[in-house]
């Protein structure tokens, strides 16, 4: 008798057997994966809105078209967005007079990102008291966020530094983080595409288990309710400012319910038909396909992101491509030097050259991310769409850490109702503030806001 | 001016020759004259030059001059001011004025300020890590995905810093289970199996055909699987396999996966019996590839014996067994002791377990009746849903059920993750024993209290108890953190890891190359703090390490590669004479993590030392003024000289480059992956600087000598670092004077402060073992 028979005769629990088949991808267990929620409930298409924030500024003469309105000439940057030409919006002019200095000396990167979607001028501290506003993103998440899963995504490419200082004086809170819940509050975001999927389509090995996926539920459950008590009990012995703390822990806790609550509901809804998505594993996610190089993990975070929009497991996304003054070589596409050291040139040919390749790969990434959201075919269009997708740095050029004419464009939503004007290249006057288009996009997005941050009024 | 001057000098004169007199007169409003002469021109007023103005020296607010006291003191010694243009300080005014600042100081001894704040702080990922190892024997890598920390103060476990968000939580919640859920199957001893049959096996060369659950591979090709959401640790793997038997020689089967293993065996029994080779790995990574080939088909239909023409190798299949966790059940016998067993009922076995992990996950010495109440209910609601959903599930699931509930429960607790320390009081209060414990272990130890420490946290209520508790902390393995937590973040070492150096230039630079750099540095810091070495050592010690890769890179032969070999630890490390002076300045760590990623920079070395060796680091530059024109011609190492000469020509940018370049460039002779070299592209190297202050330096040594020089200041750049690692916040005016007592008194006693003198030091200052009043201030 063979070992093997023997062994295979040894009584296995169930769970040790779901393991073995979770755990080696030569089983097809993805490809049968099922999500209940995947097409959006019936109603209304749904609004969405995702953030892609660029470090270091952009190369204005390569970005800011030279005409205005809709027959502009396409610059260096954004002919990548050709095809797209139609469902863009480039809007010029806009200012973030928070991300200014105001008397709190160098640091305009860490600001260029902490006001990016705030518009709020960043608290200077290294560590205490560290105090931003609400970012844009989290405003229409609160107002959004019950339809789906996830209130929101907070993603980036750089989890950052891990010792040091990040920016002259202001805390990596600032550098590492566009989505502040709250002004003491950044939004940690998940920059590992492989625990991404796992975070959205959840533990592999429960998958074929309905069974199990209500048991693990079951255990979260009991598990959160254990540690809310816990908490609650803490917060009553605690100071204000530890209470603060505290806070940021309970307001987690009822965001993992919620979030448990309503992939429950989205499953419910879909129990009897067979309306459920197939989710397939991007092949790059296999294991087999071993260490991602930043070009392959850079394709899946924006597969991924429409992913997460074609299950409807989120509609508000939040993607860092590089922390603020990331010093990010891009040797493949000639470009050797650090970006932060390069985005300094101080017009050196060598380095603007090199300036243009980082951020044309950026921009030709950013073409093809709307390229998979205009294939996805909605029953009233695509994908791209029902997507405002806004493009863009908190800088303008990083030689000179300029906070206004902002290199800013918006992708997509031109399905929605009353769209922004796309198809054009709009020059507003000088220092209107970027919050204003930020109005406007919540508007389009259904949220009920008169003013965000600095704004003065709507753009559009 | 002459006038002024001349006053300045009698003034200092008088200064210098009476100290005493002096000393009595530092009321506030009396100004030597040589502060006056030298400062007064630029630093006066509203409108005052870089925002300092010397009326803050005579405020009637004793924190108010405390502080620009210091802010002189620093930088008239680190000689930043006056500036050059406005004219050197001669010796005399430049003795006079720092013995008048620290004459000052010392009078402010009496001073009682009140001490700072510190907010609640939530484990780091670091802390994490070590607090599961030591109380669950886990390896620590339950934070890998866990959000980078957002640091304070260029360290990670800053409370105020540290943030939640729901991703921390969820993540939070995740590790919990899963540490719960090895924890209590590790404590039956049985590591997970994970079984592929060979069928199941891919094909990515040669011909296999499945043959019921095995697969035969018919020509030399390779079958491959992979096996993910692994836990780093040790395995064992088991290939079974069996041959076709053929020609001369046995089958050779080959076993690679990634992470090192590449063995090829032979498989010498015939189809249906089946041989089991087993290798060990151990796995740095969540998944895992495993390849197995045959690699000597062989057909000969003519061969004489009929049975023996066709060679195949059939592969049965894989087994996986890990990861082998004896550390756990060491590292859990806590918990063990603390069960009653099966034989006790299931409500006393609840009460005992919950005192237990309240002791030692919550680390509370006694649990309060509330707590272990809470661990308890949730033991026994988890051993009653368990029984429910399986009636016949023995004593024993359930139990573990129960245990594992209540383990993941208090590890996904706030009371797990944050620091918690007690009920706010409205005046200072001392700090609990217990709670002395914790910031005792977290500070030395990255960690919770172990039993002996929480058995003593009882006494520790006054400083001299708190020291001879860190004393004997400093001799624990454990305590080795201090290297890896505290210096690798002080020295920034952990940016290692996320640099890229060109590989077409510097193509040696591997990411474990770059490890081994940054271990080097760990090391010699934790020989430093061990073997009580004075702090001076760290830029001056006569030792090091290397492994085998480092050795190579500092082209020096391997010592370890002796006949006996006896040299090196299990790790592959071995210590040596120093190969540079300058200790971890002619580290390639150091010299690597201050590099471009082209090529050096010599102003970074040169704020690297400013920053964390003299901690004076210069303001950052204004916007726009912070590179050079043109990087092609820096590749150059002398034009960049050049141009760093030409930017200081600029009195707004010579201030602080003065200060940067000398020391930078003096480490020129180290290219940007810390070689040695003495010439670049066709250039030889000029090792020269100019200090402020017109010291002329050069290499290695010159810089070493003016940090010698300057002992004191390291000292203190320490001793501050130290304390916000200690403490978790920033330096207030009141800590900055304690510290600057503490290290005016241990140099009194013995100039060659050790870096364990001033770990001890720092543990029995107020700020370390006194809690802060309630700060008021307005959370939102």
């Amino acid at each position: 008798m063979t070992r093997f028979a023997a062994l295979r005769r040894q009584a296995m629990s169930r769970r040790a057997v779901l393991r073995g088949a979770g755990c080696t991808l030569a089983l097809p267990w993805l490809d049968a994966m099922r999500v209940g929620l995947s097409s959006p409930r019936p109603g209304a298409t749904p609004r969405r809105a995702v953030f892609v924030f660029q470090p270091n500024g952009m190369s204005m003469p390569d970005w800011i078209p030279k005409q205005e309105g809709t027959r502009y000439e396409m610059p260096f940057l954004l002919e990548p967005l050709a095809a797209h030409r139609k469902r863009v919006l480039v809007a010029s002019g806009l200012a973030l007079d928070g991300g200014r200095a105001k008397g709190d000396g160098p640091g305009d990167h860490a600001r260029a990102s902490a006001s990016f979607l705030t518009g709020a001028h960043p608290r200077k501290t290294a560590g205490d008291d560290i105090e931003n506003g609400v970012s844009v993103d989290q405003v229409a998440a609160q107002a959004l966020g019950d339809a789906t899963p996830f209130r929101s995504l907070e993603l980036g490419m750089e989890p950052g530094r891990s010792a040091g200082r990040c920016d002259s004086g202001y805390s990596c809170a600032y550098t590492r983080n566009i989505s502040w819940s709250s002004p003491t509050t950044p939004v940690a975001k998940e920059t590992d595409p492989r625990e991404l999927f796992r975070r959205l389509f959840g533990d592999p090995e429960a998958l074929h288990d309905a069974e199990r996926t209500r048991a693990l539920r079951a255990q979260r459950r009991s598990l959160l309710d254990a540690v809310r008590a816990d908490a609650k009990a803490l917060s009553r012995d605690l100071g204000p400012e530890d209470r603060g703390k505290l806070d940021e822990y309970l307001t987690s806790v009822r965001s993992v319910e919620e979030r448990l609550a309503r992939a429950e509901a989205s499953e419910a809804e879909f129990e009897d038909g067979d309306s459920g998505a197939r989710i397939e594993l991007p092949d790059a996610l296999r294991p087999e396909a071993g260490g991602l190089a930043f070009v392959e993990r850079l394709q899946l975070m924006y597969e991924l992101i429409t992913l997460a929009l074609t299950t409807d497991s989120t509609r508000i996304v939040t993607f860092m491509l590089g922390n603020a003054g990331s010093n990010r070589t891009y040797r493949w596409i000639g470009a050797p030097g650090g970006h932060h050291n390069l985005s300094h040139h101080r017009g050196d040919a060598h380095k603007v050259e090199q300036i243009r390749k980082i951020n044309r790969f950026h921009c030709e990434q950013f073409a093809l991310f709307c390229d998979r959201l205009a294939a996805h075919a909605l029953e009233d269009g695509d994908l791209l769409g029902h997507t405002m997708v806004l493009f863009g740095s908190g800088l303008a050029d990083g030689n000179r850490h300029r906070h206004e004419d902002l290199p800013i464009l918006i992708a997509g939503g031109d399905q929605m109702k009353r769209p922004l004007p796309t198809g054009r290249h709009v020059r507003q006057a000088k220092e209107t503030p970027l919050a204003n288009l930020y109005l406007s996009m919540l508007e389009r997005l259904g949220v009920k806001a008169d003013t965000f941050a600095d704004s003065t009024r709507k753009l559009f | 001016m002459a006038l002024a001057r001349f006053v300045a000098r009698t003034s200092v004169a008088f200064a210098f020759s009476s100290a005493a007199l002096v000393a009595q007169d530092l009321r506030p409003s009396a100004l030597p004259e040589v502060i006056e002469a030298t400062c007064a021109d630029c630093h006066r007023g509203a409108d005052a030059e870089g925002g300092f103005d010397i009326g803050q020296l005579a405020t009637g607010d004793p924190t108010a001059w405390l502080a620009a006291t210091i802010h002189v003191r620093d930088r008239v010694a680190s000689r930043e001011m006056p500036p050059e243009d406005f004219g050197a300080l001669d010796d005399e005014e430049f003795a006079a004025i720092l013995a008048w600042s620290e004459a000052r100081l010392a009078a402010l001894d009496a001073l009682d300020l009140p001490p700072g704040s510190v907010t609640v702080r939530r484990l780091s990922r670091f802390e994490y890590d070590n607090t599961v190892r030591d109380l669950f024997g886990l390896t620590p890598e339950a934070s890998a995905s866990f959000p980078a920390e957002n640091l304070g103060y260029g360290f990670d476990n800053v409370g105020s810093a540290l943030t939640l968000s729901t991703l921390h939580l969820e993540k939070y919640l995740d590790a919990a289970q899963e540490v719960a859920e090895l924890v209590v199957e590790c404590a039956h001893d049985a590591p997970r199996v994970r079984r592929i049959f060979g069928a199941k096996l891919n094909p990515t060369r040669g011909r296999g055909i499945p043959a019921g659950d095995a697969q035969r591979l018919i020509t030399a090709g390779t079958l491959e699987t992979w096996i993910a959401s692994l836990r780093p640790g040790r395995y064992e793997l088991e290939v079974l396999a069996s041959g076709d038997q053929a020609g001369d020689e046995p089958v050779e089967m080959r076993v690679r996966t990634d992470g090192g293993l590449d063995r090829t065996v032979h498989v010498k029994s015939v189809r249906g019996d089946v041989e089991t080779h087993r290798f060990a790995l151990d796995l740095t990574e969540r998944s895992l590839r495993v390849r197995v080939s045959f690699l000597n088909d062989y057909y000969d239909p003519k061969f004489k014996d009929p049975k023996r023409r066709d060679r195949n190798l059939i592969v049965e299949g894989l087994v996986l067994h890990g990861p082998l966790l004896p550390e756990v059940a060491v590292a859990t016998e806590w918990l063990r002791r603390a069960d009653p067993g099966e034989s006790a009922s299931v409500d006393v076995r609840s009460r005992a377990l919950a005192r237990a992990v309240a002791r030692r996950v919550w680390r509370q010495r006694v649990a309060p009746a509330a707590d272990a109440r809470r661990l308890a209910r949730v033991y026994r609601s988890a051993h009653r849903a368990a029984q429910a959903r399986d009636a016949e599930a023995g004593g024993r699931a359930a139990a573990d059920a129960a245990l594992t509930a209540m383990l993941a429960y208090s590890l996904g607790s706030p009371r797990f993750l944050f620091r918690i320390e007690g009920a706010p009081t409205a005046g200072t209060r001392k700090l609990a024993g217990e709670e002395i414990a914790s910031r005792l272990s977290y500070f030395l130890w990255s960690s919770a209290p172990d039993e002996a420490l929480l058995a003593d946290a009882r006494e520790l209520t006054d400083p001299l108890m708190v020291r001879a508790a860190a004393a004997r902390m400093l001799e624990d393995p454990r305590a080795a953190r201090l290297a890896t937590g505290f210096a690798a973040q002080w020295l920034e070492l952990r940016n290692l890891a996320m640099l890229q150096p060109d590989p077409d230039k510097f193509p040696a630079a591997t990411p474990e190359l770059r490890a081994a750099m940054r271990r080097e540095t760990e090391l010699v810091f934790d020989a430093v703090l061990r073997e009580r070495r004075p702090v001076l050592d760290l830029v001056d010690a006569d030792f090091t390490f290397v492994n085998a890769p480092l050795a190579d890179h500092y082209g020096i032969e391997w010592p370890g590669a002796d006949a006996r070999g006896a040299a090196a630890t299990p790790e592959g490390w071995v210590r040596v004479p120093a190969l540079r002076p300058g200790g971890v300045l002619g580290h390639a760590s150091v010299l690597t993590l201050t590099s471009n990623p082209t090529r050096t920079s010599p102003v970074k070395r040169g704020l690297w030392i400013l920053d964390n060796l003299l901690d004076a680091p210069p303001p950052p530059p204004a916007p726009g003024d912070d590179s050079f024109a043109d990087e092609a011609a820096l590749h150059s190492a002398q034009s960049m000289r050049e141009q760093l000469a030409q930017h200081r020509r600029d009195p707004a940018c010579a201030v602080c480059h003065v200060r940067m370049d000398g020391l930078g460039l003096s480490l020129e002779g180290f290219d940007a992956v810390g070689r040695s070299r003495v010439v670049a592209d066709g250039t030889p190297i000029d090792t020269r600087g100019v200090l402020p202050g017109g010291r002329k330096i050069e290499g290695l040594e010159g810089v070493r000598d003016a940090l010698r020089d300057d002992a004191r200041q390291v000292v203190r750049a320490l001793a501050r670092r130290l304390f916000v690692y200690a403490v978790g916040r920033d330096t207030t005016d009141a800590d900055r004077l304690a510290l600057e007592r503490m290290v005016r008194r241990m140099m009194e006693e013995r100039p060659a402060v050790t870096v364990r003198d001033l770990i001890l030091g720092i543990v029995e200052l107020d700020a370390f073992w006194r809690a802060d009043p309630v700060t008021t201030k307005e959370v939102r």
